[in-house]
């Protein structure tokens, strides 16, 4: 090896190692690095650090890209898609709550259950489609719960309407938590959903404050920005905790450790 | 077919070049061979994008070498072809077969029809690379 390449190596293993890792897994990565400093032999330090930056962007493009997709994708699916329908439903959305007083189990299904599902799939559901691609379970599951759960929102809500698609959302869910297949992208979907879910007392806290202490205009747009910042962080951390229980509970077992045929 | 056990181009090559090295082959050994049997020099990371899905899909599995000085401390991972990537690799070979078979694409042309050469340029113009073209 030249001494280029071995004081290169020797000077930021540790960071080049752990950025590979973050992207791949700790064994594919440290063979990875093994193979370019192999190969660099023969060539000089620049190739080492081309090839290293390559393999880095081919193999982490796709989270990066994901979340900001999902993001774009969740501000148009609120901005244009849910708000023309919601406008024009609002007359029949206040029959629907008007009988979800009546009935406080379907307001509690309803309003809550399926918003914040609907809420936590807009981003959840963009992400996971370019992360791991439309024929991951994830990703099929993720689709499916939306659909379910989406015409609550966009049809003519009547009363059968709220009682039949809470029913279908809730039977989703049970059926996949019984079966095996689909119980470990269950439990992934939900876990990412969970920051997104948990920005909702908070939104609704800062409402309450706004409204009800009648908080000068200025006041309100710097809480504005605070709940901005949360709701980023809380979409940041859904994007970690999602790829990192995939690894762990979806993706398979490391290759080394299964039979070979 | 399984859609999951479909390959693409890419990965055939790679799943040929690891059958051709045997026991030898992990990721510098398989760009070289590639390099060497087609031409094409791959960038790395294609290789090991193309390599971790097919492990994801079960196609691939990886045996993990002893460190050596040369790669810095790092182990090689040798690659190995499961029965499933085996299956999938003769299956889309098959149906490239099936699809060559009354093609003659692989046939060089002076070989293809000589007698047709001959009878419009000759013996001499079997030897001077004229065809029936």
């Amino acid at each position: 090896m030249p001494k280029s390449i071995s004081s290169a190596k020797n000077s930021s293993t540790a960071p080049s190692e752990w950025l590979l890792a973050f992207v791949t897994n700790p064994t594919r990565a440290a063979a990875i690095l093994g193979d370019l400093t192999e190969m660099a032999a023969t060539r000089d330090r620049l190739w080492f650090w081309t090839a290293y930056v390559r393999t880095l962007v081919t193999l982490g493009w796709r989270t990066p890209v994901a979340f900001i997709c999902a993001i774009v994708g969740m501000r148009f699916i609120y901005r244009v898609v849910i708000s023309w329908p919601m406008s024009w439903l609002m007359y029949h959305k206040g029959h629907a709550w008007i009988y979800a007083q009546i009935h406080p189990h379907v307001r509690g299904f309803h309003w809550i259950l399926c918003m914040l599902m609907v809420q936590a799939l807009f981003f959840a559901l963009p992400f996971v489609l370019i992360r791991f691609g439309l024929r991951n379970r994830l990703t099929q599951l993720a689709c499916a719960l939306l659909l379910i759960t989406l015409p609550i929102f966009i049809l003519s809500p009547s009363p059968l309407m709220l009682d039949l698609f809470t029913i279908f959302s809730v039977l989703a869910i049970a059926v996949a938590l019984l079966l095996p297949l689909w119980r470990r992208p269950l439990i992934v979907l939900a876990a990412t959903c969970i920051p997104i879910v948990a920005m909702n007392p908070f939104f609704f806290l800062w409402m309450a404050y706004v409204f009800h202490k009648s908080i000068p205009l200025r006041y309100v747009y710097s809480v504005q920005a605070i709940y901005s910042i949360s709701q980023m962080t809380a979409f940041t951390l859904a994007a970690i905790v999602c790829v990192y229980l995939y690894r762990r509970l979806l993706q398979r077992p490391l290759a080394s450790d299964r039979t070979i045929a | 077919m399984n859609p999951e056990r479909t390959l693409g181009e890419f990965e055939q090559i790679v799943l040929l070049a690891v059958l051709r090295l045997g026991d030898r082959a992990y990721g510098v050994t398989i760009l070289d061979e590639i390099a060497a049997k087609t031409g094409r020099n791959p960038a790395p990371g294609a290789l090991y994008t193309t390599l971790h899905r097919m492990e994801d899909k079960g196609l691939v599995t990886f045996r993990d070498g002893s460190p050596t000085p040369e790669r810095g401390g790092h182990a090689k991972r040798f690659v190995i072809v499961t029965r499933e990537g085996r299956n999938a690799l003769a299956s889309a070979q098959s149906a490239y077969q099936s699809l060559l078979q009354g093609l003659d694409l692989l046939v060089t042309p002076t070989r293809r029809v000589p007698h047709v050469s001959i009878l419009r340029h000759g013996f001499a113009g079997c030897f001077t690379g004229a065809t029936n073209a």
